[in-house]
């Protein structure tokens, strides 16, 4: 059904030169860890040109010859849908690497193949990973790989990734392809498509002085047959219309005769080829104890609708609870260090007084607060990604399906969401995973009003003062409204901003397996780092922002004194903003101290407080006597809910822009202080009618 | 396993209303072009055979054939998956 001819004309001059690799395959066939194993986990993460899908690349040296590593989001075929498809996809058509690793799981290599067949199409130099090869045995799946070898022409290497078993063999197969030619594959579509493809293929060869793209007219015309439309816009911008009109007339013809869509039915070809591999190559005998039986055995209890709830409620309190538990004499030791030691070995030394300032009280305070998240993210994530790598979570976005869909979610959503009650940064961080760009920015804008953990000290310290008798009852209606103004917004976004479905939801359930811990490691390291580098200047440069503003003001500079000093600060330009929004919040009967108060709540939702404390002149533990004097309980109340509400704080913000970008920043931001004052004002007049 | 559809089938309905623990042959799927390419990609179409592993009937289903593997697909996504009960 297949046929190869050797093209020699495709050889590649190297010596000097880096080659590309790029490493493609389904999702879930541990891309990853292959890749981690080549690199010897030496890789450094880029942005793909354009878009906030994180780009790994490793280099290894083999002898004179340099390798690049590309490792690319998974794909099942070249159809792409989400924007990871898009790029790896794009990687492939456009930049052409030298050679390309396709790793395939060998338990169910039939839907692999599929991958490869398309692969193979594009004249590619491709190698093949058969991963997973010790737990296909167990699966009782037997794979002739020699025979498979013969019939596509490729080099097949047997690996089992996470136990670098078969690494060496790739490696030295990868120097064996440089100077190998390509091998060209050719599928029968059967004698009516092939007809068109030859028809298409005739027309762009007529066309082929304006053609750049370096691939042959045979796989062009099977793309326009598919209505590719990355295909079909490559012909447009090079102005052939002309060669689209005829593609489509030809392809309409076609459907016409069959009476059927002609993608569906060269698809259906493919599958018709891959079975008749299949037929020839493997074969399975029943397994008594297989991977895949302990997988459904432990699936009729973690997917079961209430036992499978309940067990995944358990996990993820026991994540929080370790992660916030272990990590917080972490967190304090970053602390002490930073904002006592450090912090008076600035202050106590010989600089002039705004230099010791300028390094203690806006720089070294913004490097504190982007240190003192590392232990929270790193553990955060280590055990997110431990989770993932098990199979975990494509089982906990199963259960949540139902539910996210009515928000316009998938349920893969449920995760990030539930995160940002731990803390909105990894939440926001982790949307990654959610597939479309619609389905990741929707996500985003319900995060911030998730009632994080920094949130809690503001909501204990007006309870203790105001609401001894329902502390717990209080506390709880915050985390309720953080909820119900969540869901409001997504489906108040969803027909506004986002509109149409998120995409059907088609998720594959790898077997359950136990993690490699490199793996786990470097996949959180990599969130950690990405945090730090990108989050962490922005976080930076606004604590030096917000610091000139408030040594500074209408008069000229206040002295750095102003930071501990209400009569100075009262000064301050931060302090005269609050005095011009004052009459805004007349209503509430906040005075400029408050709104002060809130600024500075920007830098860190619990600053509020050491503000509040600084501005009425009280220390943190005389701050509940102080309030009970000047605020009323109903106060007390709307302010609670304004801070939850009223806008993500500057680490939330640097996060948010970093992965989806400025313009969307902005109006989460205004979109939230919006809601923030609704609500309060809500608040205040239901409040006060029940009062 | 085989893809080939037979003859008519009589008692053909949508996925999401199949039994846990059955397994059927799917016959059509009514959708968009793009989820019915999705969906053939990983091995899901007409003449595969599929057991339904959970399907609560108005959430999502999970299924696993040899050549798939294990998916779950959506409420949405179930309904247009036309099978044939074995």
């Amino acid at each position: 059904m297949a046929c190869h001819e050797a093209s020699t004309s495709t050889k590649i001059k190297v010596k000097q030169q880096s080659i590309t690799v790029g490493i493609i395959g389904n999702p879930n066939v541990g891309k990853s860890a292959l890749f981690n194993k080549l690199t010897k986990g030496k890789a450094w993460v880029a942005n793909w040109p354009g878009v906030t899908v994180e780009k790994k690349i490793g280099k290894i040296n083999l002898g004179e010859t340099s390798f690049e590593i590309v490792d690319l989001p998974g794909i099942y075929g070249l159809t792409a849908y989400s924007q990871d498809e898009i790029i790896a996809r794009k990687f492939l058509i456009e930049e052409r690497p030298e050679i390309v690793i396709q790793v395939v799981n060998a338990v169910n290599l039939e839907r692999n193949l599929y991958l490869t067949i398309q692969l193979l199409e594009m004249n590619l130099k491709l190698i093949i990973a058969l991963n997973m090869i010790d737990l296909a045995e167990k699966e009782g799946v037997e794979i002739d790989i020699h025979g498979l070898i013969n019939e596509l022409k490729i080099p097949i290497i047997p690996v089992v990734a996470i136990k670098e078993v078969g690494i060496n063999q790739l490696l030295e197969t990868m120097i064996e392809q440089i100077d190998r030619p390509t091998v060209s594959f050719k599928l029968d579509y059967g004698e009516e498509i092939e007809e068109a493809i030859e028809k298409i293929s005739k027309i762009i060869d007529s066309f082929m002085g304006k053609l750049d793209l370096g691939i042959d007219s045979r796989w062009l015309a099977i793309r326009l047959l598919e209505n590719d439309n990355d295909v079909v816009e490559q012909f447009r911008s090079r102005g052939l219309e002309e060669v689209i009109r005829e593609s489509r007339r030809i392809k309409d013809e076609l459907e016409a005769r069959f009476n059927k869509s002609i993608e569906v039915l060269m698809i259906e070809k493919r599958y018709h080829y891959i079975l008749s591999l299949s037929k020839k190559y493997i074969k399975r005998k029943p397994a008594r104890e297989s991977l895949t039986i302990f997988t459904n055995k432990l699936d009729r209890v973690l997917t079961h609708p209430i036992i499978g709830l309940m067990i995944f409620i358990s996990v993820l309190y026991l994540l929080f609870k370790l992660s916030f538990d272990i990590v917080a004499p972490l967190t304090r030791l970053i602390e002490i260090f930073f904002s006592h030691y450090i912090y008076n070995l600035i202050k106590t030394s010989f600089l002039p007084d705004i230099i010791s300032s300028l390094l203690a009280d806006a720089i070294l305070n913004g490097v504190g607060i982007v240190l003192i998240f590392i232990p929270n993210l790193l553990f955060l994530f280590l055990g997110i990604s431990f989770l993932e790598d098990t199979g975990y979570l494509a089982r906990a976005a199963f259960l949540f399906d139902k539910w996210m869909n009515k928000l316009g979610l998938s349920g893969r959503a449920v995760i990030p969401l539930l995160i940002g009650f731990g803390c909105n940064v990894p939440a926001i961080m982790s949307t990654r995973t959610l597939g479309t760009d619609r389905d990741r920015r929707l996500a985003v804008f319900m995060i911030p009003f998730m009632s994080c953990s920094a949130r809690l000290p503001i909501y204990l310290l007006f309870t203790l003062a105001f609401f001894k008798e329902n502390q717990i009852i209080v506390i709880l209606s915050m985390y309720f409204i953080g909820v119900v103004i969540a869901i409001i917004t997504a489906i108040l976004f969803n027909n506004l901003l986002f509109k149409g479905q998120t995409v059907g939801y088609v998720m594959d359930m790898p077997p359950y397996l136990i993690p490699s811990a490199m793996n786990v490691f470097i996949k959180s390291w990599e969130r950690v780092k990405s945090f730090l580098i990108r989050a962490g200047t922005i976080i930076v440069s606004l604590m030096v922002v917000i610091w000139v503003l408030s040594i500074t003001g209408p008069e000229g500079y206040l002295g750095s004194e102003a930071l501990s000093v209400p009569e100075l600060l009262s000064r301050s330009w931060i302090a005269s903003f609050s005095k011009l929004l004052e009459p805004l919040f007349k209503p509430f009967n906040w005075d400029w101290r408050i709104i002060a108060s809130l600024m500075f709540g920007f830098i860190a939702k619990e600053v509020v407080i050491s503000s509040l404390a600084v501005l009425y002149s009280a220390g943190e533990q005389g701050l509940p006597s102080v309030l009970l004097s000047s605020f009323t309980p109903l106060t007390a109340y709307s302010l609670m809910a304004f801070t939850l509400l009223y806008t993500p704080c500057m680490a939330t913000a640097a996060t948010i822009k970093t992965e989806i970008g400025l313009r969307y920043t902005l109006l989460i931001v205004s979109y939230q202080l919006i809601i923030a004052y609704t609500i309060t004002y809500a608040i205040l007049l239901i409040g006060g009618l029940i009062i | 396993m085989g893809y080939d559809v037979g003859d008519k089938p009589l008692n053909v309905s949508p996925l999401s209303n199949i039994d846990e623990g059955k397994t059927v042959k799917i016959v059509k799927i009514v959708g968009g072009r793009g989820l019915i390419k999705r969906l053939y990609e990983i091995g899901l179409l007409p003449g595969a055979e599929i057991q339904v592993l959970r399907n609560s009937k108005h959430g999502p289903v999970i299924i696993r054939n040899n050549v798939s593997g294990t998916f779950s697909l959506g409420f949405g996504v179930a309904k247009k998956i036309m099978v044939e009960v074995m």
